[in-house]
């Protein structure tokens, strides 16, 4: 590892030091709300040495990392890609960290060890969008996935003991899917580099090869299961629910946010590096059509039952899933004069839309449910009297999850189902429209449970400063990205340029 | 280079953001300081004016600009922000600006009542700022739909402003009647802008100009409806035939009000519109036809209404309606400097007889009733004075404004349409003269009445507009004439090509028509030559007719009534059985049945779980397999 290495992997390993360094304080602070400053401030470090990396791209072989596999191969790279991400991971982190700052009394001990981990999860996060080959693409996901099981169980009691076990166990299902599908995929091209299974591949298939496209396809087929755990695409959701529930709700919105996020860094990368050979990402952009169009049906069909706020946003990334793989099948091959980049820019487009309204949706709840005590969207009731900025804010978020304008919501919305039209995935781009009139009405719901119904209790429910600094934030971005996404568009569409190039 | 160097153009969207932040700001703190909002808001309209003369000064140096930012990307249209400062833009943002200043240092005495400031002080502001930045960013637009934005906007606004005192329930009744009846137009405006952008796929307005006037750019019977659906959007904000009903009504608003918003400048945002679009109906004649012949007769309608109202500001009102018939008539005749400049001088001039107005009213406890006042030019001397000034500009007499501006649309209606056109137009002036010289003779002239006793003049603030005003109503007629070799009159200079021209034998006749129809008016009102009373009673089914305005409210109340929830009746039972019993709660129930199935998959066990995804895996493979085969 040489000094220009460290200086490429510099943000993750800030993001592992600062994680220390919280450990560390937490043994010699009384006053607790200082941790939650050292976090947020130190964040500062990652996201400024990730923006030093992205002025200094010039040379692509210098921004490559390499490893020593008794044959010297590329493992890590810097890219415009991986910084797209990392903004957006270290930014979602700093978000979570400030709705978590009063989240943290519940827990009677242990608070440096609950922001530490939660970095150490981005960390692992933020080298998941760098990596190009398949070890270390599964040593970063199981980097993500242990502090995930720790924070989910966070709580020690029996629901969030319940959580934590089954994202582990269900965690390591799909980690043996995932293994099994690269070892497949290995076998065929005697390579795990991204790029030599792309070269190696189109040899293979266009020839006909030993066994047959199919034993190969089938090792495609398991990658994507092992990702789609990781996404909570239907059918490896089920996860989802439970842990959410369970989960510390700053947990929960960590969850659905940066590890949604990570997780489709990781799929952009394998499937637009590795299967990019056109005759086979066809047939992949297929299967992520059929995922999308069930994923959003079955998330928004069964959101509409949910009682529980947080299970019902559970339900609803689920849902979001469904729409973010719609620009995982917009493949630009299915049609012959497609934008090539309209589909990956989407998708990375509509994550950020979507961690933004997600985070202000999940800051309000906790702002509120941590006052009253209740996750029940029952409990809600008259809200708007109650906490008039804080039920504003959820009930603009909910209209942004919807899709309905001037939110950014609605601009990722359009933007995604405008790469489904352009790549001849109607029927995927109307199956998304029908399933966001069926998402209004659990979303509009809780609206209407904060505006309409009389509250139970009086008493106005306030919040603290680092609470509403979060909540204002993603407030003002839902709202700004509404009015004029170009931006975030544009700084997509350059980041994703590296995977079709 | 120096700030004052680089204001130019490049600045004019700077015009409405002002306004617009001013909005932002005065929102949320209207209550706790009202006054600090009036100061921000006047403070930004000010700021706004003078920039206005920097834009001036750059548009003369350096020629029109254009200046746009995308805003956003789908598939392959990309839509922009952008806004296109030419001579038609910036004489609109001159006398958008002027007014709205004007207006709205008038308010500040008009909300206060012996001391006492009106409670919704700080809210009037705030809703003045947000109109002023539609109403900037509306001509500054240089796409339609950003104009569009803009235009809602504006009508929103309006909306806010008519039904500022909602308490009164007819003032909430107007402001409704208002937004509804130019949503129709803008319906008509909306599908318009839609079609053009099928035609051109781009909403920008002088590309669509540019592509309409290709050989084979756009089909002539697309872009005949196109323009016409447009047009009827500019009927219903410029308040043409039959769209006006909604503009007498709108007198229930606070008078300042009326001034800027139903004198002024969102009335003239359909003439604008159509002027700003011009190009396109000059290759639609059929439509440019349709234009001038609306024009007319709602130039001619509106003068007899405006002849027998006996409300002060509703003789206004229809005064306007019958001015905006005139400048669309102008259009209709390809004269667009001509209508533009009418535009202008009937804005100042109307600015100032509707300010005129509220200072009588001020001074009168609310009074509107014609008949209540009279002899006011000695109680309200600069009021009074001000006021003959703004009704002889109207009027058309020479030298004051609206005589210049009315006299050159007359001869573009006589070189380019039928003379059936200049015949009718000419009765329409005499009805002008004629009107505007019956509210100057019974308000301002003859005997004192016992109700204007204790009137007096209104302070400083609100004279010193009217003064300022009737100054430019006095003065603004003269830029007509070419003074120098670059300066081709007002209506060259704005179209950019043409020259001051004069016929003599029309301009003698419309003034001497004008002065007769002002002489009619003394004959009638002041001496008692002629009796209107009598005349009344002789005419009475004509006089009935009129009164009524000629029963097209009651029409329009009718076919509501009787056709319009007739139908909607029907059209309600059957979206109660058919659409929403068996469609929307029909499909809702399914989801509803469905989610309940769905729900069971959830069940919270570990082996169902990894049965599941082992199942997926399978079930993927399959697809995999269907695709490929």
């Amino acid at each position: 590892m040489t000094t220009h290495d460290i200086y490429l992997l510099s943000p993750e390993i800030s993001m592992a030091g600062l994680a220390i360094l919280l450990i560390l304080v937490d043994l010699v602070v009384s006053r607790k709300s200082i941790l939650t400053i050292v976090a947020v401030l130190g964040l500062a470090v990652p996201l400024a040495l990730s923006i030093v990396l992205w002025f200094d791209l010039t040379d692509q072989a210098a921004t490559q990392m390499k490893a020593d596999f008794g044959t010297e191969i590329v493992t890590f790279v810097v890219d415009k890609f991986s910084l797209f991400f990392k903004f957006l991971l270290v930014g979602a982190t700093a978000l979570v960290i400030l709705a978590s700052s009063e989240y943290v009394s519940k827990f009677k001990n242990f608070h440096g060890e609950f922001f530490a981990l939660i970095l150490f999860a981005t960390s692992g996060m933020m080298l998941l969008a760098s990596t190009v080959e398949l070890i270390t693409i599964y040593v970063s996901l199981e980097l993500t996935a242990l502090p995930i099981a720790a924070l989910a169980a966070f709580m020690r009691d029996s629901r969030s003991s319940e959580a934590g076990l089954k994202f582990l166990i269900l965690s390591a299902i799909s980690s043996a899917v995932l293994l099994y599908g690269m070892v497949i995929i290995y076998g065929f091209t005697g390579t795990t580099v991204l790029a030599d299974i792309a070269t190696q591949l189109g040899g293979l298939l266009d020839g006909e090869s030993a066994f047959g496209g199919n034993a190969l396809l089938f090792g495609v087929i398991l990658v994507i299961a092992g990702f789609g755990f990781k996404i909570s695409s239907v059918p490896f959701q089920m996860w989802a629910p439970d842990v959410y529930e369970g989960s510390p709700t700053p947990v929960t919105a960590f969850l659905s946010v940066a590890s949604k996020a990570a997780g489709f860094a990781v799929i952009l990368r394998v499937f637009y590096i590795a299967f990019s050979a056109e005759i086979l990402s066809v047939d992949w952009s297929a299967v992520f059509a059929v995922l999308a169009a069930v994923s959003m049906t079955f998330g928004n069909l069964v959101a509409i039952r949910q009682n529980n706020i947080k299970r019902m946003l559970g339900y609803s990334t689920i849902a979001h899933a469904g729409y973010l793989m719609v620009g995982l099948a917009a493949v630009a091959s299915r049609t012959p004069d497609a934008d090539a980049i309209i589909g990956p820019s989407g998708v990375l487009f509509y994550l950020s839309g979507y961690a933004i309204t997600n985070l202000a949706a999940f800051s309000a709840v906790i702002a509120i449910s941590n006052r009253i005590n209740s996750d029940l969207i029952d409990s809600f009731a008259g809200m708007a009297r109650r906490a008039p900025f804080l039920a504003g804010v959820l009930g603009f978020s909910m209209i942004s999850l919807i899709g309905v304008p001037p939110t950014v919501g609605f601009m990722s919305k359009i933007y995604i189902f405008g790469a489904a039209v352009d790549t001849n995935l109607e029927w995927l781009a109307v199956t998304g429209m029908v399933n966001s009139v069926i998402s209004a009405y659990y979303y509009l719901r809780v609206v209407k449970v904060m505006y309409l119904r009389e509250p139970i209790d009086d008493a106005p429910v306030g919040s603290a400063l680092p609470m509403k600094l979060a909540v204002m934030v993603t407030m003002a971005g839902t709202a700004f990205f509404g009015i004029y996404p170009t931006p975030l568009i544009n700084l997509a569409r350059s980041a994703v340029d590296v995977l079709v190039s | 280079m120096s700030l004052t160097d680089s204001l130019g153009t490049n600045w004019a969207w700077v015009i409405p953001a002002l306004c617009a932040s001013a909005f932002f700001i005065i929102f949320p703190i209207r209550r706790l300081v009202p006054r600090i909002g009036a100061a921000v808001s006047i403070l930004a309209i000010l700021l706004g004016f003078a920039l206005f003369w920097f834009v001036l000064v750059g548009l003369l140096s350096d020629g029109p600009g254009a200046y746009s930012i995308n805003w956003l990307t789908v598939g392959d249209t990309t839509l922009k922000w952008g806004v296109v400062v030419d001579r038609l833009s910036v004489t609109m943002l001159g006398l958008v600006t002027f007014v709205a200043l004007l207006v709205q240092v008038y308010s500040l005495a008009y909300l206060t009542h012996h001391g006492e400031r009106d409670p919704g002080f700080g809210r009037y502001f705030a809703f003045h700022s947000l109109f002023a930045a539609a109403m900037l960013t509306l001509v500054l637009a240089d796409n339609l739909l950003f104009l569009y934005i803009a235009w809602e906007l504006v009508g929103l606004g309006s909306y806010l402003l008519i039904g500022f005192w909602h308490e009164r329930r007819s003032a909430a009744e107007a402001a409704k009647k208002a937004f509804v009846t130019t949503r129709i137009g803008d319906v008509g405006l909306f599908i318009g802008i839609i079609m053009l952008f099928k035609a051109t796929g781009t909403f920008d307005i002088s590309t669509i100009i540019h592509v309409a006037s290709q050989p084979d750019g756009i089909n002539q019977a697309t872009l005949n409806i196109s323009v016409f659906l447009i047009f009827l959007g500019a009927m219903g904000k410029s308040a043409q035939f039959p769209f006006h009903v909604w503009l007498p009504d709108a007198m229930e608003g606070p008078t300042p009000v009326s001034a800027l918003i139903h004198a002024a400048t969102m009335v003239a945002a359909g003439v604008y519109l159509v002027a700003r679009l011009l190009p396109l109906y000059e290759l639609a004649p059929t439509v440019l036809l349709i234009v001038a012949s609306v024009g007319l007769f709602t130039f001619i309608f509106a003068g007899t209404l405006a002849l027998v109202m006996t409300d002060i500001k509703r003789v206004l009102a229809y005064s306007t309606i019958s001015h905006l018939g005139l400048m669309m008539l102008a259009l209709g005749a390809g004269g667009l400097g001509a209508a533009i400049f009418h535009l202008v001088a009937h804005g100042v001039s109307k600015a100032l007889l509707f300010l005129g107005a509220g200072s009588v009213m001020h001074a009168m406890n609310d009074e509107t009733d014609m008949w209540k006042m009279g002899g006011l030019r000695r109680r309200l001397p600069i009021t009074g004075w001000t006021f003959v000034i703004g009704a002889a500009s109207l009027a058309g007499i020479i030298p004051l404004a609206g005589f210049f501006s009315k006299d050159e649309i007359l001869l573009h209606v006589l070189d380019h349409l039928n003379p059936v056109f200049i015949v009718l137009a000419l009765l329409g002036v005499v009805l002008s003269a004629l009107y505007m010289a019956r509210i100057v003779l019974v308000v301002f002239f003859g005997p004192p009445k016992i109700e204007n006793e204790s009137a007096h003049e209104s302070p400083l603030v609100m004279t010193l507009p009217l003064i300022l005003l009737a100054f430019f109503a006095a003065t603004v007629g003269f830029l007509a004439f070419n003074y120098t070799n670059d300066y081709p009159g007002f209506g060259g200079f704005l179209e950019g090509h043409g020259e001051f021209k004069l016929t003599i034998w029309l301009t003698v006749a419309s003034l001497a028509l004008a002065v007769g129809g002002v002489t009619l008016g003394w004959m009638t009102y002041r001496s008692g030559t002629i009796s209107h009373r009598r005349l009344a009673e002789r005419y009475a089914w004509i006089h009935k007719l009129v009164i009524n305005k000629y029963y097209l409210d009651d029409a329009i109340q009718w076919t509501i009534d009787k056709l319009v929830l007739t139908f909607g009746g029907f059209v309600g039972v059957f979206d109660r059985v058919v659409i929403n019993d068996t469609g929307a709660d029909g499909s809702a129930y399914t989801v509803w049945l469905s989610a309940m199935k769905v729900r069971l998959v959830q069940t919270g066990r570990f082996y169902n779980y990894g049965m599941l995804m082992a199942g997926g895996v399978v079930g993927l493979a399959l697809v995999w397999w269907i695709v490929q085969t």
